[in-house]
């Protein structure tokens, strides 16, 4: 029996993702040099992964990795493992492949210069001297996949995680990756979902049929796109929306052709009570909603002070508050999608130029699309985490700008595949 | 024009994503968000319609009442308050951005940077001043000493997104739409 204190050891380690259980109090200890964990697909073997590789943290119960904590103790974990994520694109954040080998060891200390020696010293020891400064983006598939392993050998990591290593990857090229898998004295933790073979290795130590099956197929990411709307339905929420906004840009208008503090201070009450009309909840949300104003608040409020113009700054002060109150109370009491087609009503003079139906398709994309690029945007900071003790840098911006990109060509493929966009 | 079409909402998807992600580190550990730095890559990455197209979509979504806007703000609200210069700003500087983009031969990194400097800081502060000038009932000299507080962040952001684009133009030089 190993020390409790080595190896890999998981200890009643639950975790929820989207609000459904993907682990639910998983006992593992893990000592042998080659464990593959198999499971179907969404049987949360990538996760469990995550879990050892200190990407997320358990929800309930600990995870040890030679003893210390691999999502509080980041440094310790970047020496002790690497993590090979299923699409390499998903895990490449540099346009170039010496910036992309260089990146890891640049994050455990070493200078700039010498980590880009180490990067092109490695590529030679590979025979692909002439990689160094080529685009990743021209490498195949298979190269890219190469680049990724190569990234996380050269930190030297003592366990490395291999998420579905062999996926999607042609024939000679499983082969040659296998193959170099099988030669690596490392500990190689594996995620494969049919045997052995597609595992990585001819030889395995401790296969760990670990993740339960009995999730639901489908997954999404839990996340809901939240609006501004307020659940708490009030006596305006029926009201069209055009009649709202209509009399809102009039009374707005009102409030600026206004100076008597009196008078603003009467308009400020009664957009209070049109917010108690609605209930204390309510009530409470709206005035949480005024919050983002209080720097202006502080700012005029000191000025006029120092200058003694109370009257002017009390007027400024309310209208201000007011006027945006009153805003918040339309957004408040009005649904999205009726938002949305006054929107379109709006733009109709424009139908040569903009057919309303396009407007509407590019609502609709864009609300599709952010909790997709949210998705992204966290592998993209997992991928830096992975190799970096640091919070992302601007860095990461390259590879998101590259992902809206490739999801726009993507979807304007699926867009003419289906008809175009009218 | 399906391309045109995706690329800009993916754009505008990107602008609020931007928004909503934790801060991210400059070098020297200072945080910064990175939705204004968003605004800058529409006008240089995507050109100058393209780019303010993005934008005012992206505001549409904010006027019609979704949170994302830096800090969870959104609804009309946001254009009632003393920063609508910089919101109506915001396309023109994504626009004059790419057209700077557009109409330059120098190297992706210089003209993005410049382009993020004239539309992303100069066009976009004669309008956040001019909005905080009348919402707050203040002379223009004294609205930009208010704006002021506002230009360092920004000067790093220009630069950046300046970064950005040329990264963008050594990984894949079809990716720059503005310069295609």
């Amino acid at each position: 029996m190993a020390e409790p204190s080595s190896g890999i050891v998981v200890a009643a380690a639950s975790v929820r993702l989207g609000g459904s259980l993907v682990l639910d109090r998983l006992n593992l200890h893990l000592t042998e040099g080659r464990i593959g964990i198999l499971g179907r697909n969404g049987s949360g073997k990538t996760t469990l992964l995550r879990l050892i590789a200190g990407l997320i943290a358990p929800d309930t119960g600990t995870v040890r990795v030679d003893g210390f904590d691999p999502y509080t103790d980041r440094r310790a974990a970047l020496a002790a493992l690497g993590i090979l994520f299923q699409n390499p694109d998903h895990q490449i954040l540099f346009p170039t492949v010496e910036e992309e080998l260089a990146f890891g060891l640049a994050q455990q200390g070493v200078t700039q210069a010498n980590a880009l020696a180490q990067a092109h010293q490695a590529l030679r020891a590979e025979g692909r001297a002439h990689w160094s400064k080529v685009p990743v983006t021209s490498l195949s598939q298979g190269q890219r996949h190469y680049l990724c392993l190569m990234a996380v050998l050269m930190m030297a990591p003592r366990t490395i995680l291999l998420d579905e290593p062999l996926a999607g990857l042609d024939l000679p090229t499983q082969a040659r990756l296998a193959r170099r898998f099988a030669a690596l004295p490392q500990r190689l933790v594996t995620t494969g979902s049919c045997g052995w073979k597609q595992a990585g290795s001819s030889r395995m130590d401790r296969p760990t049929g670990c993740c339960q099956p009995s999730l639901p197929k489908w997954r999404g990411s839990g996340r809901k796109m939240l609006t501004l709307t307020s659940p708490v339905e009030t006596w305006a929420h029926p009201l069209p929306a055009g009649v709202k906004l209509a009399t809102l840009a009039a009374v707005t208008t009102g409030l600026f052709l206004v100076s008597s503090p009196w008078v603003l201070a009467g308009a400020c009450v009664a957009t209070a009570g049109l917010y108690l009309s609605g209930g204390a909840a309510f009530a409470r949300t709206g005035l949480r909603q005024l919050w983002p104003l209080w720097p202006f608040v502080l700012i005029v409020g000191l000025w006029h002070l120092w200058a003694w113009d109370i009257a002017a700054g009390t007027a400024i002060l309310l209208r201000m508050v007011t006027a945006v109150a009153l805003a918040n109370f339309v957004t408040m009491t009005t649904r999205l999608s009726d938002m949305l087609a006054v929107f379109e009503w709006l733009a109709h003079p424009l139908a040569p130029i903009l057919p309303p139906r396009r407007l509407a398709l590019a609502f609709a994309l864009v609300i599709r699309s952010i909790p997709v690029m949210l998705d992204r945007l966290e592998q993209i900071g997992a991928s830096w985490r992975a190799r970096s003790p640091r919070r992302p840098r601007w860095r990461v911006l390259v590879p998101a700008t590259l992902a809206a990109l490739d999801d726009a060509d993507r979807v304007a493929e699926a867009l003419r595949a289906r008809g175009g966009a009218g | 024009m399906e391309r045109n079409l995706t690329h800009i909402a993916l754009f505008a998807a990107l602008i609020a994503v931007l928004g909503l992600i934790p801060k991210i580190d400059l070098a020297a550990g200072v945080p910064i968000t990175a939705q204004s730095l968003g605004i800058m890559l529409c006008g240089t990455v995507l050109g100058a319609k393209r780019g303010a197209l993005a934008v005012l979509l992206f505001l549409a979504l904010v006027a019609a009442g979704l949170p994302l806007l830096s800090g969870g703000r959104g609804g009309i609200g946001v254009f009632a308050g003393p920063s609508v210069g910089f919101l109506i700003g915001f396309p023109i500087a994504a626009f004059v951005a790419g057209w700077v983009m557009e109409r330059t031969t120098l190297s992706p990194a210089v003209a993005a940077t410049a382009a993020s400097v004239i539309g992303g800081i100069g066009v976009l502060y004669v309008f956040g001043i001019l909005g905080m000038a009348v919402m707050l009932d203040k002379t223009l000299p004294e609205a930009s000493f208010l704006a002021m507080a506002f230009l360092p962040g920004d000067a790093v952001k220009a630069v950046i997104a300046g970064l950005v684009t040329q990264s963008l133009s050594r990984m894949r030089p079809a990716s720059l739409l503005s310069r295609a």
